[in-house]
């Protein structure tokens, strides 16, 4: 780098280090040494309270093998991507395109698929809880003009888990709607103008230019929806506590029962470290798919 | 104001070296411009002085002190950037002030600086815009208050000019060294064009690929370049160069022969024999009509004329070579004719075609005193 | 086909906007008619009043505030540095630390719950404000963004201010951080809002009303009722939490769409 003064080595490394110094102390104190402790702590037996910690190897994995809850915990976070992720997708692109043409009362509309995203889940799970509730709920009212009987929606196994899944694709599908926005506004009009030139259908003129170019947006809401799937847990503690049954408990949540309510460190330690593989691999599916980004940009 | 001296000065990138034996003495309140194609070295020079880039090797002295230690900052120099380098955030008030609040001077002070330099440069009614908001010319000149207002010891200008329009690079050349004869500040201009080099400079230097090809006033580098280097490249277009043999009294290419005057027949004596380049300004190439004067006309076909208005220039082909006259506008040569120039040797000079220097001899006539 | 489709979207945008009508609706009325979906012309803030005394909102308003500000100076301080260097300086390590930054993009520290509570722990910071902002004082987000403008900035610009008589802290002051300006607010409201809506980590970290974030005091709230006959006095808290949210979106829509934009492309 040209850099005048700069050059002479000693201070540019002098006032690099010095300036990266806060942000690499924070960082150390509660990313890097947390992830190394946690680790090594999951070759550990240990209660909150109890000061001697026992080696035990890889006996915490074991136990989580066999631990029926983690399996049920593992299916439902994959259930709960896989309700969350392709839904939130195909609504934002669905709203963006919406919004990005020619409507009536455009931004009204667009705040209106938005403001759910500056809301807290926490406030969101309370409205919700009110909608969901069995009798006097809103979509039991609903319901019952259609004769229909009182469903408890979270308090049964069946339903409590799209119920989630409804809910949260309605806090984060306006989210995405910006990204896709951004996108469309990035795709050149005069593309539409060949289109329209050649007598192209609204839906192949989707299918052959609009989708194809939102797709580095796409694998960019995917990776994002696919984190918010095992990070946004939030909501389970007002609505659910992980019930009934486990029906509606999720990866984060268990980490949170385990360590803080059952106080079984080595096991918490555990699943933190399955939970960080796991965002170790949507890490490596992100690389990966931004390799694949170029081709389309 | 202060002067200037390089002393061996040398910049390398890595295994790149972009300037090389930089040796050069600048007085107090000259008027310097470097010069040379792009690449050569001279924004880089300019970098130097200001300390935007360090030595690699060598003394540079501002005033008498060696600066190679100290800070941009700490020079007491103010450079106008080739984008002008415009705070956009600032109005041009704040923009001329910048420099003034870093120093912690008085805002009354300032505001009394600023008015006087947005004075001299005519901008005083633009002093509550944006950059945004300005012309060309007047960002220009914005950047000229900032570089002139806290009085410093050397203004830099890196291509200060590329960005205008032709007319407007014709009216700032002439307001800047105005500026100049004012404030009398030592100043480094560099450009890649030599005829803000020649317009405006008190001496020139003359660079290609790190190294100092020539440095001079205007005068003595157009008369007489070192080399083949300066001759193509000072003078527009620029001057001729014929490969030929030199005989006893005149010089021989292709099918042609110059008779050499007295004076250059007594200087090229040891060259008899040899190789030469000839060197020759377009404007020592004469049409003569259809007389011949001397026998040291030349019959050509010209290729094409190309007519600038106050000017019109003959291309030819001879012997190879390219060659270009001055000729009257107002004559009516066609294309593909056979005419008659008169090669006015006097003027002309001769380079040895390996080193591509200039041969020296104590020096003919003295332009300066012409 | 598109008529189906545009009245599609008007329906979902329809569905979508009920929630927070209904949340209204229910604050906004009687306690006792709550549980009804009947219309009556009733309004009443007696609600709002009742959640105000009988939990300590304002409290929780004022932690809220702190722990929310609190981490977006000092991120604003941490990120520009380390931006800085990363746009501009060479140094020795730059790949490794680069990288090593990356990975906090890659991990958020949301999931790190339970290692970083211990953590806090062996700092005395559990239950203290402190403890819920400090692990967000360094932003990967926040260094990567200001990064990315700050590469944008002409370099000349710094080089003037060089000339003209600035330090390095200066010139960051002078020349990037007003140049920078776009990109501090698009980080600045998502900081804000992100904080403001985060809810685990204080949950963990506070025990007593003197620390809890609104969030948290909302959800205690709620929680301390087991019927439904409290739900206007919850959807009146519920609203006051998501008010100053709100009528910052509405205010700044423009703003907050492009910044949650701007929050995409890194």
């Amino acid at each position: 780098m040209k850099n005048g003064w700069r050059n002479s080595t000693f201070k540019v490394n002098f006032y690099s280090w010095l300036f990266l110094l806060p942000s690499l102390i924070f960082l150390t104190i509660f990313t890097f040494y947390p992830i190394l402790k946690t680790i090594y702590q999951s070759f550990f037996q240990s209660m909150q309270g109890e000061h001697d910690s026992v080696f035990i190897g890889l006996d915490n994995y074991k136990y989580l093998m066999e631990d029926e809850v983690f399996w049920e915990v593992i299916k439902n976070n994959i259930w709960y991507a896989l309700g969350t992720v392709p839904t939130s997708i195909i609504l934002a692109m669905m709203m963006a395109c919406f919004v990005n043409a020619k409507i009536r009362a455009k931004s009204w509309i667009r705040t209106f698929f938005f403001y759910p995203t500056v809301i807290p889940t926490i406030a969101i799970a309370n409205i919700w809880l009110f909608i969901y509730t069995p009798g006097y709920g809103l979509i039991n009212h609903i319901l019952s003009w259609f004769g229909i009987g009182s469903v408890n929606f979270l308090g049964q196994s069946e339903t409590v888990m799209a119920a989630m899944i409804v809910m949260i694709v309605w806090k984060q599908a306006g989210y995405f709607m910006i990204f896709y926005l951004a996108g469309l506004q990035n795709i050149p009009t005069n593309l539409y103008e060949v289109a329209k030139i050649e007598g192209t259908s609204a839906w192949n003129t989707f299918k052959t230019i609009t989708f194809p170019l939102l797709m580095p947006t796409t694998l960019f809401v995917f990776i994002i929806s696919l984190t918010n799937a095992f990070k946004l847990v939030d909501h389970i503690i007002v609505m659910t506590q992980g019930g009934p049954n486990n029906a509606s408990n999720l990866l984060l949540y268990y980490i949170y029962q385990v360590a803080f309510r059952f106080w079984d460190k080595g096991l918490a330690s555990a699943l933190t470290v399955i939970m960080l593989m796991i965002m170790v691999i949507i890490a490596v599916i992100q690389f990966f798919s931004l390799d694949r980004k170029i081709h389309y940009s | 104001m202060a002067s200037l001296k390089f002393e061996d000065i040398e910049k390398n990138y890595d295994d790149l070296t972009v300037v090389k034996d930089l040796n050069l003495e600048i007085n107090d309140e000259e008027f310097i411009v470097f010069v040379g194609p792009s690449g050569c070295g001279k924004s880089t020079t300019l970098r130097i002085i200001a300390g935007l880039e360090e030595i690699s090797k060598g003394n540079l002295y501002i005033g008498d002190k060696s600066v190679n230690q100290v800070e941009p900052k700490d020079r007491n120099v103010s450079m106008v950037f080739q984008n002008y380098a415009l705070f956009p955030h600032l109005n041009v008030y704040d923009n001329i002030a910048f420099g003034l609040r870093a120093r912690k001077v008085p805002e009354k002070e300032i505001k009394e600086l600023v008015t006087n330099a947005a004075g001299i440069l005519g901008i005083k009614n633009l002093l509550a815009r944006k950059p945004k908001e300005l012309s060309g010319g007047q960002q220009q000149r914005v950047a000229l208050g900032r570089s002139i207002v806290r009085k410093p010891e050397v203004f830099l200008m890196d291509e200060p000019l590329s960005n205008l329009d032709a007319n407007l690079k014709v009216q700032m050349r002439s307001e800047i060294t105005k500026l100049h004869k004012e404030l009398k500040t030592t100043t480094i201009y560099v450009t890649h064009d030599q005829i803000e080099a020649m317009t405006m400079a008190d001496r020139i230097v003359i660079m290609k690929d790190g190294v100092i090809q020539q440095v001079g006033t205007p005068k003595e580098v157009y008369n007489y370049p070192n080399n083949v280097f300066v001759g193509k490249f000072i003078g527009q277009p620029a001057m001729n160069f014929i490969n030929g043999i030199l005989k006893e009294d005149a010089f021989i290419f292709g099918e042609y022969m110059l008779p050499l005057p007295i004076q250059q027949i007594d200087f090229l004596r040891n060259y008899i024999g040899q190789e030469l380049i000839l060197g020759i300004r377009p404007e020592d190439i004469h049409y003569e009509g259809d007389y011949s004067l001397q026998k040291s006309s030349l019959n050509i076909k010209v290729d094409k004329v190309e007519l600038l208005g106050s000017e019109a220039y003959a291309y030819m082909n001879v012997a190879g070579e390219e060659i270009i006259s001055r000729i009257n506008p107002r004559l009516d040569i066609k294309s593909q004719q056979n005419l008659n120039f008169y090669f006015d040797l006097e003027w002309a000079h001769f380079f040895n075609p390996k080193s591509k220097n200039r041969l020296r001899k104590t020096e003919l006539k003295n332009v300066v005193n012409q | 086909m598109k008529r189906i489709f545009r009245f599609c979207m008007y329906f979902l945008a329809l569905l979508w906007v009920i929630p927070l009508l209904w949340l209204i609706w229910t604050a906004i009325r009687p306690s006792q008619l709550a549980t009804s979906l009947s219309f009556s012309v009733d309004f009443t803030l007696d609600n709002f009043i009742d959640a105000w005394q009988k939990a300590p909102f304002a409290q929780y308003y004022l932690n809220t505030f702190y722990i929310v500000f609190g981490i977006l100076i000092v991120q604003l301080i941490t990120a520009t540095l380390a931006a800085y260097v990363f746009a501009r300086l060479n140094f020795w390590g730059k790949k490794v630390i680069f990288i090593l930054i990356l990975v906090q993009l890659m991990i958020p520290i949301d999931v790190l719950i339970f290692p970083n509570y211990n953590v806090l722990r062996d700092l005395s910071l559990l239950n203290t404000k402190l403890g819920i902002m400090i692990p967000y004082f360094a932003t990967a987000f926040g260094i990567f963004l200001l990064r990315q403008r700050f590469k944008s900035v002409p370099y000349e610009l710094e080089e003037v201010a060089k000339l003209e008589g600035c330090g390095i802290l200066e010139t960051i002051w002078k020349v990037y951080v007003p140049l920078a300006k776009p990109t501090y607010i698009a980080f600045g409201l998502v900081s804000v809002s992100y904080h403001w809506s985060s809810f685990l980590w204080p949950l963990i970290v506070t025990d007593s009303a003197q620390n809890r974030p609104l969030t948290v005091g909302l959800s205690l709230f709620a929680q301390s009722f087991e019927t439904g006959a409290q739900w206007a006095e919850v959807s009146a808290a519920t609203f006051m939490v998501i008010f100053p949210l709100l009528l910052a979106f509405f205010i700044f829509q423009k703003e907050f769409i492009s910044s949650f934009m701007q929050s995409g492309i890194k």
